[in-house]
């Protein structure tokens, strides 16, 4: 299990077992639940590249942040602040991000310990960004994905950079796309897409809450209007959603819980919600017999 | 030069990378033969399945979509697929299994024809690709040749080149998000994704623009204290790492670090006065010559790149 944005405690994978076991108790003495934990080398990298909020307010008001907290009560802006600074180390760091990449790598292999084909990957929020990544730059090497299957809740993955910003910035897909040497966001998730149907059919999965701003373009009432506060694409358009479910049929799932309400952007992204959806519980089901 | 000299204390920084312990030590040749055996009798095998695998023929005048019977054009593409992965396995074969293959011949040769073999396994239309005999051709290419050979040779080169990049970036100094970001752009600085590249592609140089606290070397007294706004270019010396990510220092890695060159601009003082001038970095210290712009002259300087460091110096350079 692999954790997004966020303090996250080394034991943060518990709720997520507890939940699953709830749902699948035969689980219990059967499966091995494992945290990958990568909060540590985020923070690391916080604390040697500081991102100095008043310095940098111009890749902030490309994301429309600043106008956030004039809305948010302070205790939710500096929890989406939190989140933000989180991707931007991630995303706005080259040498970071591949560093990261690196580490995450390292750290499934010794999880998995040599039972890579028995191992289910479940990332959620910038760790469903971190999965996808790590596995890519593994099969550029190997032309083979060795885990048996990954289910991504609310990846950011379809996040698009600020057009002014957008080379300092890349986005999640281009920096995905920079492993493969592909420029085209289809053309990379076609192909991220193709790899993973060489491990059979139902292997990969995508649950996007279309209420949830970290992989939904969701409008909240805002200064008496619905509008997106965030103005990047944050969710896969058309073309995007038909590269991924053309060549890995029935891998996206659209889900619908919580609020479009500002207020309820920690609710809407939770990853224990995600988890209690109908639909994980048939892929789980899915997966458990392939 | 005037005043007196501060005396430098020289830091060793000695850090003693952990040794990864061998979990997956290489597959011996004899039992590498023995599964690349294994693997050559089943992709023939499956070779032998195809060849009676039930064709669809398409109707004129329209392109033929495979379903569970393949094309004409669909099966020689997986034809192709199973040739391609066979001769993966007799590459190994020819050279003891692949697990000892040296650095160049892997990155050389082995390495171009995976990655050819990867994207012509992706330009395969997805129903075809899950076809059974592709299906189970992937499980062995997955057993014999992905897993114990290929996966485990780019975890090593990941892990070493891992190591690398924490000792050039996360080694205790402080830089910011623009130093970061511009690191990770220019060429000359970045890392490349590929460790099969020199020093498993870790570029060794990395660009500076910083602020760092100063003391100037005149009398011992708080009003010396000042802080530069630097640009430069330093170059790491990299401890060796060999398999298994078994780190070997040498004295430029473990004592000396890291060396460049500076120049910078800033102030020192209550009353902020200015200098400039270039200097010299070691390890995390560095010497400045600057220009005392408000007494007309010239000033050694004592830089410290690691914060942490400077502030444990504090007491002895007068400050509390």
């Amino acid at each position: 299990m692999v954790h997004g944005v966020g303090d996250q405690k080394a034991s943060f994978h518990e709720s997520w077992k507890d939940e699953i076991l709830r749902i699948f108790p035969e689980l219990k003495d059967t499966c091995e639940f494992q945290g990958l934990e990568w909060e540590s080398a985020r923070d690391r990298i916080q604390a040697k590249y500081p991102l100095i909020q008043e310095n940098f307010s111009s890749v902030l008001a490309a994301f429309n942040l600043a106008s956030l907290q004039a809305v948010l009560d302070n205790e939710s802006y500096k929890l989406v602040m939190g989140y933000v600074m989180d991707v931007l180390v991630y995303v706005g760091l080259p040498d970071m991000t591949l560093y990261l990449q690196k580490l995450g790598l390292e750290r499934l292999d010794a999880l998995a310990k040599g039972r890579e084909g028995e191992t289910l990957i479940i990332a959620h929020s910038l760790g469903a960004a971190l999965m996808p990544h790590v596995l890519w730059y593994l099969y550029q090497f190997t032309a083979a994905i060795p885990y048996h299957s990954l289910i991504l809740l609310a990846s950011p993955l379809a996040f698009t950079s600020p057009p002014l910003i957008t080379v300092a910035v890349p986005s999640m897909l281009d920096t995905m796309g920079k492993l493969s040497g592909e420029t085209s966001r289809t053309k990379t998730l076609e192909k991220f897409a193709k790899a993973w149907l060489f491990k059979g059919a139902n292997r990969l999965h995508f649950l996007a809450n279309d209420n949830d701003i970290v992989c939904s373009d969701v409008q909240f009432p805002f200064a008496g209007k619905q509008m997106d506060i965030i103005p990047v694409r944050q969710g896969f358009d058309d073309p995007e959603l038909k590269a991924l479910t053309d060549n890995n049929p029935g891998c996206y799932h659209p889900v619908s819980f919580g609020k479009p309400q500002i207020n309820s952007i920690g609710d809407n992204h939770d990853v224990v919600t995600y988890i209690r959806q109908p639909v994980f519980t048939e892929i789980m089901k899915g997966l458990l017999k392939a | 030069m005037t005043g007196n000299m501060v005396s430098l204390c020289i830091l060793l920084i000695g850090v003693r990378l952990s040794v990864a312990a061998p979990e997956s030590a290489p597959i011996a040749p004899d039992t590498m033969a023995v599964l690349l055996n294994d693997y050559a009798r089943k992709v023939d095998s499956l070779s032998g399945v195809l060849s009676k695998w039930p064709i669809r023929q398409a109707p004129p005048d329209s392109a033929c979509v495979s379903g569970a019977d393949l094309c004409e054009e669909d099966r020689g593409k997986v034809k192709r697929l199973l040739s391609d992965g066979r001769e993966l396995g007799r590459y190994l074969e020819a050279r003891g299994g692949g697990s000892f293959l040296s650095e160049k011949a892997y990155s050389d040769t082995l390495l171009p024809r995976v990655k050819d073999f990867r994207d012509r396994k992706l330009e395969l239309p997805p129903g075809v690709i899950l076809n059974p005999v592709v299906q189970a051709f992937e499980a062995f290419y997955e057993k014999y040749i992905s897993n114990p050979v290929l996966n485990r040779r780019f975890m090593d080169l990941t892990a070493a080149s891992r190591i690398l990049m924490e000792r050039k970036y996360l080694a205790g100094d402080e830089g910011n998000f623009l130093e970061g970001n511009l690191n990770g752009h220019i060429r000359f600085t970045r890392t490349d994704p590929d460790p099969t590249r020199p020093n498993f592609g870790v570029s060794p140089w990395e660009f500076l623009f910083r602020f760092e606290p100063i003391y100037l070397a005149r009398d011992p007294d708080p009003e010396n204290l000042g802080v530069l706004l630097d640009l430069g270019l330093l170059a790491h010396f990299f401890p060796k790492v060999g398999r298994d990510a078994v780190v070997k220092e040498g004295f430029w890695s473990e004592c000396v670090r890291r060396t460049g060159l500076k120049a910078g601009g800033g102030l020192y003082g209550s009353d902020l006065r200015w200098v400039a001038g270039g200097g010299v970095q070691i390890s995390a210290l560095s010497g400045w010559w600057l220009y005392d712009m408000k007494r007309r002259e010239p000033v050694f300087a004592m830089g410290i790149s690691n914060l942490a460091l400077f502030k444990k110096m504090l007491p002895f350079l007068g400050k509390p």
